[in-house]
């Protein structure tokens, strides 16, 4: 029976082709591309009771297909997975991205290429499942690249636009992000054949199948080795095995260095933006840490360092959502923020707390997203924040609903939010002993509230500060997914309630992670934060709904530049992390590319080296027909000389 | 020995069939393309054949035919195919045809003669790839150059007579060494154990039963003469400037790129000769080549990033490609040689199957340059989405073609001690710029805002879409099901690596 | 006074040279008769006394003799080259049979001329003896002078035909004088003798001096009708100037015979000597490939071009030379086999690219310039087919005749310890290919750039025919003619 989890990424699959090939008609391609969504769904309900019937210590399904790549001692399965970790985030993927995908029944309607779009969003579902299903790293890569793939897709949604809101290019955009993408791709590439090279596998666990050996639970043989720089000194293998993961995480968790991709992302339809950009694609690299804990446990593993880089984007994406002007924007750089949060929890080795925020932010995120397509669609496809203004009474539904997202995602009590983010900084603080960490959490939650409470100001408080808007309320099919993620989004925290810790005991099997035992430290530390986060919050909704409600103009800056400058200028362009690599790499590989073809190519090896044979071969054939006099005096000359040569050798040898 | 000879029936099926299309009236257009496609399915029909009776659970060389050529010299007639050789006859048979396919309507004079030297080129590609007499190998070797010349010499572009004579010239130059290497071979076997024969299983088997050992001079001597040849015609860099010429001259349906010049007969012969017979020469300069592989893969993806001629982007493509192949067979393992072999298969059909690509968008607007183009995937819809497939074959996207033996070649160049990590983890860069410069093309071409003239483009026609779906269809099952490829030449493959190994581990 | 014995001669030994002395005396009477306007009947006549005589040998063959006391040889060697003599005279005079008309210089005596020189190559091919040898070469030289100058309406070929004369003078004198040094060391002509005396070292060191100097002038002047290098430079002058059907038969058969020769000098009579002149030659053969090949790369005027092409596969020839003199009979008789074999092919090679020459060539032509194969074939492409295949065999392309000359000799080569030497072989050969392959494309690629009339005739058709047909052959099937060369053995070096 357990072939059954091969059911969860066919459907998706199956939609893909039926809508690539078959399907003409958009309504069709939505309604298909749900239902297999729904199907694979409910196929993990299945295979998650399936898995109840497991012995704990071996709680997993697994089922090869085929044997993927077999060259020698090299074997790699085409083969699934399935544990309570998978099923924790199939579970995300297939719900969340079922809700949005019926939400974008409703959303493209009228769309220029609405089947095409369907094909896609199936695609993605099916890779991102390839990705938390698979049950080797190989095949867990064609997942990785799958996703970034569907993200390249479907970001280039509008590709025959110049430009869509704000000022983004679809199809650079697109290569942008697959392009940055790859770079971490290429890190986990190497991460491969450094795990392979030292394990001889590539399988999480045991492949009973093929007789495989699974490299997670040998993580102690390669403890000892190191690399040898010679005179840059040793470095441990794991440290580099984790720290090539660690590259590929920025790149699909869109962490430093690699995050500037995810706001141009925002080029796509705001459901992809929802799905991908927010609830799923972007949540693999944790996955990936997770799934890998057991190497990130090593002593000598870089976890130091994912932390260090968690906490540091967390930071830095807050700050900056709190200056952008355009409503998808803010919430790209929240993404990148919480994304924050979830990877500083996993270097800490917070698995569980890491995966507790991934799914509760996937609920409130999607919501956030979904509501913010909703004002979109609502008044004529506008994003910008400035145009809009005292929706609250024109959209209600979506009012409330985004209230509920914001409160969620600023972290007030009693919503999902406040939970899983109060775990990480509680681990922080506690467990982790790394006070600064926790200090920086606090406060990002902190700016988080803010900046949610300074939107939803500006969008749904305040006058209507754009005539030409006639806002509608979006129908049902919108309707109903926000609705429903939004009922999720209230009570997300009981996932894992302090007490319960149904997800941590759920999760054991594979993390063996120890219930956090409560503490009334952790209490008054809740409490600071969530008193803090409200605070904040009312303070951004009390500026940009009344203080400062009266300078914000169209077209024109955000008021609060005149109090912070060239800070807040910084944070409007998400502190020039793009202006940098513009100059940085981008430019300096045109030039050198220019200089390589042009200079190098053409004239240096083909010129100078190949021509250059050529010419002297040529430049010789001139002297010798110079030589060539056509006078006989001439040759007799050339003759004598030879003679006496000649003759000289053979007597005066 | 099997009495039904099946090789030569590949080699010389097409030959035949340009004898019969030359025999034709020249009026009679119809018959010729038909002789000549018909000869090409026929050759591709006995490949398939070949592919179902090869016997995979057997290293050495299948379904040999031998009779002496020159008796005295001990030169013979001998064909036969391994694990190796297996896929480049299979993929020269299918790629034949489809090249005869994409000619069609293309050619606008002398499509009599074009047919017969396509074929004619088709029957000596083959023979290199069966031939397992080396002066066999060397005359069908440079029998190559002569259609291939001309193709690019009559039907080319501007420049095409200099793209001719240089192509000519140059690889003629590099493949002369392969003379004395063979010569020298050939006389140092003989002396050692008086037997007259330019045999390659039969001089291997001595080199291995120790009855025929060379000394490490002499070795590198000889490895030295078969790299120069080779190196040119693969072309590693830096020879590699007759290629991208050849490529942005040769007629834009892209039926000789696909027919001459991305069939990697030079990688073949480094593994043929380099990396089997010579091994503890390969051993030795394996670490010496992985530094030019690498500048192969960075350099040429770097440049191809920069090129406007879509032709030239994918010439300096496929020399990046071969930069993986070289590293691959020269991480001198199983995993290596066959990743390399199958990415000779894997990168000859995407970056073939782009060349079409490009042939069919110069037909479209008369023009190969990428700023001739824009959104042309709003504009013809079908053609955009196959050609997105080719191209993330191309980059090597899991689940396509080109992923797993590009994987599989790296994971064994990262492991070998003569290559190692730190070449890999630059070849691994290369693997990124290959989205780069891939997608910059795709971007330009087929994304962005569709330019007014071109909003009415035809999609795809019949037998373009024949032409891209086959290709595509491939290169999805080989990505999905690579075993296909890999299962057969498994043995001959381990038989390399171990003999390698024995060297290593003698010295 | 002593009797005197005249040994028994053993005419089979002479019966070819007999049949093409007496047949060319006799035409030279008929030609007196025959009325001006069939005076092409004397070709015939001379094409069948040249095939009679290649008949005439077929009995003889596998066998060795000589006669007049060893002045004369017959071995298998020589037959071989006989056969090649007959058959490229013959090509020859086909070629001749319309251009002569055409170009307004047709006379009877022309074919007797051409038996003659045919004659004196074969005595260079025979002669075991240095008086025999000179013999042949003088009669060689002389008949091709006159035929140089034949084409006298046009001053280039009697300029040719004069510069030709002084060079070849100023080497024969050479020769001479060698002869004369050689006989004061060694009291004696016949090569075998020379060979015996210097194998035996019963040579006082001074004789020694002299009779390496003589060998060195006579190496200068056998060189000279190879066009070896620095002997070379009157080669692209005289092809140029000469008839064009001469000039092939400068190309093939007067180098052949010149090499003929000098492989029976060097080899029966220096054979011991090796060690001392294969260096020298070895010299002699790269500053011959490095010449001849380089020099051709600029040549616009096709003559030219294939001048300095014959010079540069003189180099290649000399390569098998060198193996020829090599010790421990195997290397040694793998160089003769090697000369034979690439002679053979350069034959077939050249006559049938001198074949297209004619074909294009017109009344009065001076420049032969290469844009006269432009397109040419758009308007013939049997003729255009035909040059390229001679192009690409005098290029060494496989499956060619061509080829395998290079191969053999290669392989001679390295088999007498001279490997390094292949590798300035195939360089140069690099060099070649580009001249050749400039006009393949020419003919193929290029537009015409001006309409030439290419008429070609029954008799210029059969020896294209036959000249192809056989680089096509030896090329897909070398075996026969291998088994030819191997066969043909210097008596010298069957016989120890």
């Amino acid at each position: 029976m357990d072939w059954i989890i091969w059911l969860i990424p066919a459907f998706p699959l199956l939609g893909f082709v039926l809508n690539a090939l078959v399907v003409r008609q958009e309504r069709q391609a939505g309604i298909l591309a749900s239902a297999m969504v729904g199907l694979s769904f409910a196929t993990t309900i299945a295979a998650m009771a399936i898995l109840e019937g497991t012995p704990a210590e071996a709680r997993r399904l697994t089922w090869t297909l085929w044997e993927w790549i077999s060259i020698d001692d090299f074997r790699v399965a085409f083969g699934l997975l399935f544990d309570p970790l998978t099923a924790v985030m199939a579970l995300l993927v297939t719900g969340v991205g079922g809700l949005i995908h019926v939400y974008a029944i409703g959303y493209m309607h009228g769309d220029a290429r609405p089947v095409r779009f369907f094909a896609y969003m199936n695609l993605f579902v099916f890779a991102m499942l390839m990705l938390v299903m698979a049950d080797n790293l190989l095949l867990l890569f064609l997942g990785w690249e799958g996703v970034g793939l569907c993200s390249f897709l479907l970001i280039g949604h509008y590709f025959d636009r110049r430009t869509v809101q704000p000022g983004i290019n679809p199809s650079d955009a697109a290569v942008k992000a697959f392009v940055v993408n790859r770079i971490g791709d290429a890190a986990l590439l190497a991460a491969l054949f450094a795990i392979f090279t030292n394990f001889g596998t590539l399988s999480f666990y045991p492949n009973p199948q093929l007789g495989l050996t699974g490299y997670l639970d040998q993580a102690i043989i390669v403890a000892g080795q190191s690399i040898d720089f010679g005179a840059f000194g040793q470095l441990p293998l794991m440290t580099a095995i984790t720290l090539l993961m660690l590259v590929a995480v920025a790149g699909k968790s869109a962490q430093l260095p690699l995050y500037t991709w995810l706001p141009d992302a925002m080029a796509g339809p705001t459901p992809v933006s929802a799905l991908i950009h927010a609830a799923t694609m972007v949540t693999s690299g944790v996955y990936l840490i997770v799934r890998n804990a057991a190497l990130f446990d090593q002593p000598a593993s870089a976890a130091p360092w994912v932390l260090v880089i968690g906490v540091v984007t967390a930071f830095i994406g807050a700050t900056a959502a709190v200056a952008q002007l355009d409503i998808k924007r803010v919430l790209a750089y929240s993404t990148i923020s919480q994304l924050g949060f979830m990877v500083a929890a996993v270097g800490m080795g917070a698995y569980v707390a890491g995966m507790f925020h991934l799914l509760t932010h996937g609920l409130f995120k999607a919501l956030l997203f979904l509501a913010a397509g909703s004002v979109i669609h609502g008044i004529g496809d506008q994003q910008d924040m400035r145009r809009m203004g005292g929706l609250r009474t024109t959209l209600p539904t979506t009012f409330r609903l985004y209230a509920i997202g914001a409160l969620a995602l600023g972290g007030i009590f009693p919503l999902a939010g406040f939970w899983s983010k109060d775990e990480i900084i509680a681990h922080a603080w506690f467990d982790a002993r790394s006070p600064l960490a926790a200090i920086v959490l606090v406060l990002t939650s902190a700016i988080t509230a803010f900046y949610m409470g300074r939107q939803t100001g500006m969008v749904f408080y305040g006058r209507p500060r754009d005539p030409a808007l006639h806002p509608h309320e979006s129908g049902p099919l919108m309707r109903w997914p926000m609705i429903i993620l939004a009922a999720g989004a209230i009570p997300g925290g009981l996932i894992n309630f302090p007490g319960l810790h149904w997800l941590n005991s759920y999760l054991r099997p594979v993390l063996q992670e120890p219930e956090v035992i409560y503490t009334l430290g952790m209490g008054v530390l809740a409490t600071i934060t969530t008193l803090l986060s409200a605070g904040t919050a009312y303070l951004g909704w009390k500026t940009y709904a009344h203080d400062l409600e009266l300078r914000i103009r169209v077209g024109k800056d955000d008021p609060a530049l005149r109090y912070l400058g060239d800070l807040w200028r910084g944070m409007e362009i998400g502190w020039g992390l793009d202006w940098l690599y513009q100059r940085a790499f981008v430019r300096p590989y045109r030039a050198a590319a220019d200089f390589f073809s042009d200079a190098f190519d053409r004239q240096g090896i083909d010129g100078v080296l190949v021509g250059g044979a050529a010419r002297s071969m040529n430049w010789l054939a001139g002297g010798l027909r110079a030589a060539q006099t056509g006078y006989v005096r001439t040759y007799a000359l050339a003759f004598l000389l030879g003679v006496i040569m000649l003759v000289a050798y053979f007597t005066l040898r | 020995m099997n009495a039904f000879p099946i090789l030569s029936l590949i080699v010389w099926l097409p030959a035949l069939g340009a004898l019969g299309v030359l025999a034709l009236p020249r009026a009679n257009l119809q018959a010729q393309r038909a002789v000549a496609m018909g000869a090409a399915l026929l050759a591709l029909a006995a490949a398939i054949l070949l592919v179902v009776l090869f016997d995979r659970n057997q290293a050495g060389f299948q379904f040999v035919e031998s009779f002496a050529w020159v008796p005295s010299w001990g030169i013979s007639y001998t064909v036969s195919v391994d694990g190796i050789s297996l896929w480049l006859v299979a993929l020269t048979a299918f790629l034949t045809p489809i090249a005869l396919a994409a000619s069609h309507g293309a050619i606008e004079r002398q499509e009599r003669a074009f047919l017969a030297l396509v074929l004619m080129l088709a029957s000596g590609m083959t023979g290199v790839f069966v031939a397992q007499d080396m002066l066999l190998f060397y005359v069908f070797f440079e029998f190559t150059l002569v259609p291939t010349a001309l193709l690019i010499g009559i039907w080319g572009g501007a420049g095409r007579r200099q793209a001719a004579i240089k192509f000519f010239v140059y690889t003629f130059a590099g493949s002369v060494f392969l003379l004395p290497g063979i010569i020298g071979l050939h006389l140092l076997h003989r002396q050692a154990t008086g037997v007259a024969t330019f045999d390659i299983a039969t001089i291997l088997a001595s080199l291995q039963l120790g009855a025929f050992q060379l000394d490490p001079a002499a070795e590198r001597l000889l490895f030295g003469l078969f790299f120069i040849g080779f190196a040119v015609k693969a072309p590693i860099w830096p020879f590699h400037t007759w290629m991208t010429t050849a490529h942005a001259e040769a007629p834009s349906s892209g039926a000789i790129d696909i027919a001459g010049l991305i069939l990697k007969i030079g990688a073949y012969g480094l593994i043929r000769f380099n990396v089997q017979l010579f091994p503890a020469a390969a051993a030795w300069a394996a670490p010496a080549i992985g530094v030019l592989a690498v500048i192969s893969i960075v350099y040429a993806a770097w440049v191809a990033y920069q090129q406007t001629d879509m032709k030239r982007l994918l010439a300096y493509a496929s020399v990046s490609h071969l930069g993986f192949i070289v590293l691959g067979m020269f991480a001198l393992n199983a995993q290596g040689i066959a990743g390399a072999v199958a990415h000779m298969v894997n990168s000859a059909l995407t970056t073939g199957a782009l060349f079409l690509v490009v042939g069919m968008l110069a037909a479209r607007r008369d023009s190969r340059d990428l700023r001739a183009f824009g959104g042309m995937w709003k504009a013809t819809p079908v053609l955009g989405s196959l050609t997105l497939i080719l191209v993330l074959g191309a980059i090597g996207l899991p689940g396509l073609n080109g992923f797993a033996s590009e994987f599989a070649l790296l994971q064994g160049a990262w492991r070998s001690p003569g290559i190692g990590w730190r070449y890999t983890l630059l070849a691994v860069l290369g693997v990124a710029l290959a989205a780069v410069y891939l997608l910059h093309m795709y971007r330009a071409t087929f994304m962005g805002e569709v330019p007014p003239d071109l909003a009415q483009t035809p999609d795809v026609r019949p037998r373009e879409l024949v032409l891209l779906t086959t290709m595509a269809t491939v290169v999805v099952v080989l990505g999905l099901y690579p075993a296909l490829l890999f299962g057969p030449m498994q043995q001959s493959v381990t038989q390399i690596a171990q003999g390698t190994l024995q060297y290593l581990a003698s010295r | 006074m002593t009797e005197i014995t005249i040994p028994p001669i053993d005419w089979r030994v002479a019966t070819q040279l007999c049949i093409i002395f007496g047949w060319a005396s006799v035409l030279l009477i008929i030609a007196l008769f025959v009325p001006r306007s069939r005076i092409r009947v004397v070709g015939y006549l001379a094409i069948a006394g040249l095939v009679v005589a290649a008949g005439a040998g077929i009995p003889f063959w596998g066998g060795s003799a000589e006669t007049f006391g060893g002045m004369l040889r017959l071995d298998t060697y020589s037959m071989m080259l006989n056969w090649l003599f007959l058959a490229a005279a013959a090509v020859v005079i086909a070629y001749s049979l319309n251009y002569l008309p055409k170009h307004g210089i047709e006379h009877g005596e022309y074919y007797v001329l051409v038996l003659f020189a045919t004659a004196g190559m074969m005595l260079l091919a025979q002669g075991g003896d240095l008086i025999v040898l000179f013999l042949g070469l003088e009669l060689l030289s002389l008949t091709l002078y006159v035929l140089t100058g034949f084409a006298y309406p046009r001053e280039t070929s009697e300029e040719s035909g004069m510069k030709y004369l002084l060079t070849g003078a100023f080497a024969g004198g050479f020769i001479v004088f060698g002869i004369a040094l050689i006989y004061g060391a060694t009291g004696s002509l016949n090569l075998a003798a020379i060979g015996d005396t210097l194998a035996r070292a019963a040579l006082a060191a001074e004789d020694r001096t002299y009779l390496y100097a003589g060998a060195a002038l006579i190496v200068t002047g056998f060189g000279y009708k190879i066009a070896m290098a620095p002997f070379h430079m009157w080669a692209p002058d005289v092809y140029e100037g000469a008839p064009t059907p001469v000039a092939a038969f400068l190309s093939v058969g007067s180098k052949a015979a010149g090499f003929a020769a000098l492989v029976r000098f060097l080899v029966e009579a220096m054979g011991s000597q090796w060690p001392v002149w294969a260096p020298a030659l070895a010299t002699l053969a790269i500053a011959t490939l490095l010449l001849g090949n380089i020099g051709a790369l600029i040549q616009n005027n096709v003559k030219r071009m294939l001048a300095y092409s014959s010079v540069g596969h003189a180099g290649y020839m000399l390569l098998g030379v060198l193996a020829a003199g090599a010790p421990g009979g195997m290397a040694g008789q793998r160089g003769v086999e090697a000369v034979l074999l690439y002679l053979l092919a350069y034959m077939l090679t050249n006559l049938g690219a001198f074949g297209v020459l004619i074909a294009l060539e017109q009344r009065g032509e001076l420049t032969w310039d290469i844009n006269q194969f432009a397109g040419l074939w758009a308007r013939r492409p049997l003729l255009a087919s035909a040059m390229a295949i001679c192009l690409l065999s005098l290029a060494g392309v496989p499956p060619t005749a061509g080829f395998w000359g290079k191969f053999y000799v290669f392989t001679a080569a390295w088999q007498a310890g001279f490997g390094w030497l292949t590798i300035i072989g195939i360089l140069t050969a690099a060099i070649a290919a580009f001249y050749y392959v400039r006009i393949v494309v020419q003919m193929f690629t290029a537009e015409p750039s001006r309409e030439t009339p290419a008429e070609t005739d029954p008799a210029l058709q059969t020896g294209l025919v036959i000249t192809i047909a056989g680089i096509l052959v030896l090329g897909f099937m070398p075996a026969p003619a291998i088994d030819l060369v191997q066969r043909s053995v210097l008596a010298a070096v069957g016989g120890q």
